[in-house]
């Protein structure tokens, strides 16, 4: 009799797992593997305290080029991906004069040795963020390059919004409920929101001490953009290069971090 | 949201009001963000102060001065003149390109690289006739890529 009752519990736990809403198993299971995803990326590293941590933020940033970034892209690579390719003048901004190497019959041209002085500086500072755990937001509102995007994101493990923005996503902290984590910094791939209208995560993301790095087109205002790379941000070709780009620099960095939490292990302890 | 923080971010840079937050003990060394370090390591070329465009004046117009230099070569001048204007042709009025790009080219590589060719051979002519001036130099380029054609038909 004690046999059967537990033979009936068992099939009764089994009809009710099986039985369950199908949409609640998925998304348990999925926030499961998520928040396990995360508990392995994005901790935030005790600033005070933890020796070791220590020594592992400030090793690197006395290096000039601890990524090896510079080895990522080439000039020739900028120019083969149409990245001097502006607007036409009427629609330049004042504020990209300095970056642009002149003008051929109505087009603006990019000074691209300017250019790849910013774009390595910026993907030196991703990836030293990668190294650092921080959580990393590329932005880009665009139909056309949108899922690629997305899953650039995914494949190097951090977040993507190509969507509508709605005004005030970042600043409504308190509406959201629950504990959130803001970005650490974000990467904008363009700009621009809608036709000559400047992205709203902009302005977002300087109310909120978050720092930023940014494709400028020769349309837009780079002024509040920690890390700007003026450059082509229409074609799909330098959008490419661009997002390949980082993603390396993003992963270089998390490989580091990892081959220093190794070392940092001791020996026979299972590394999770 | 218990960090402080300032909300105006037309005034200083990001790096600036978080360095002056730290100053004044309003937000701790510790709850720095993440991005202070490697920014006072690395810092930008230009700190990322906004900065305004300048508004138009009454009558609409921005008053800017364009410093973007215009980018011209010396083929220029036979550029133009292969595709724009005819009166440097014996054509009878007809535009040399006409000849060759479009349905008259007989592949899309020869039409494509026709004015590159043209301005190799107006080059190489410029090298052995130094006593003629452009004009005379346009006319026989252009009577000798006719040839080149009609040997390659």
């Amino acid at each position: 009799m004690k046999r059967c009752a537990a033979l009936h519990q068992s099939l009764r736990t089994f009809w009710n797992i099986s039985h369950a809403p199908q949409k609640i198993i998925c998304k348990s299971t999925v926030l499961n593997q998520f928040s396990q995803f995360r508990s392995q990326y994005s901790t935030h590293i005790p600033a005070s305290g933890d020796i070791s941590g220590k020594q592992a933020i400030t090793e690197p940033l006395k290096h000039p080029d601890f990524f090896k970034v510079r080895q990522l892209v080439s000039v020739k690579d900028l120019y083969n991906n149409r990245v001097h390719f502006g607007h036409k003048d009427g629609s330049r901004n004042e504020h990209m004069q300095p970056y642009l190497f002149g003008n051929r019959l109505g087009t603006d041209i990019f000074d691209l040795d300017i250019t790849i002085d910013h774009l390595h500086r910026a993907l030196n500072f991703v990836a030293h963020i990668a190294y650092l755990k921080g959580i990393i937001l590329f932005i880009m509102k665009s139909q056309q390059f949108g899922h690629a995007v997305e899953t650039t994101a995914m494949t190097c493990g951090e977040y993507a919004h190509t969507r509508d923005w709605h005004p005030g996503l970042l600043l409504n902290m308190s509406e959201q409920g629950g504990q959130i984590r803001l970005p650490d910094i974000c990467i904008f791939l363009s700009l621009q929101d809608a036709v000559n209208q400047q992205h709203l995560a902009v302005a977002e993301c300087g109310k909120l001490k978050i720092a930023t790095v940014g494709i400028c087109d020769s349309n837009v205002n780079p002024t509040m953009i920690t890390y700007p790379v003026p450059g082509n941000d229409d074609t799909s070709e330098s959008i490419d290069l661009y997002l390949r780009v980082f993603q390396q620099a993003i992963q270089i960095g998390k490989q580091k971090r990892l081959e220093y939490d190794r070392q940092l292990q001791p020996k026979g302890v299972a590394s999770f | 949201m218990s960090v402080a923080g300032s909300r105006l971010h037309r005034l200083g840079s990001v790096y600036s009001r978080t360095k002056d937050l730290i100053q004044s003990k309003v937000l701790p060394y510790e709850e720095r963000p993440i991005w202070y370090d490697v920014y006072k390591a690395f810092p930008p070329h230009r700190e990322p102060v906004y900065k305004p465009q300048s508004s138009p004046n009454q009558f609409g117009l921005v008053d800017v001065e364009d410093t973007v230099r215009p980018i011209l070569y010396n083929e220029d001048w036979v550029r133009a003149n292969v595709y724009g204007n005819p009166a440097f042709s014996n054509l009878n009025g007809k535009k040399i390109s006409s000849l060759f790009v479009g349905p008259q080219a007989k592949n899309y590589q020869e039409g494509a690289n026709f004015c590159h060719r043209f301005i190799l051979k107006f080059e190489e002519l410029k090298k052995t006739h130094c006593d003629l001036n452009n004009e005379d130099l346009f006319r026989l380029a252009e009577k000798e890529m006719i040839e080149i054609q009609d040997e390659n038909q």
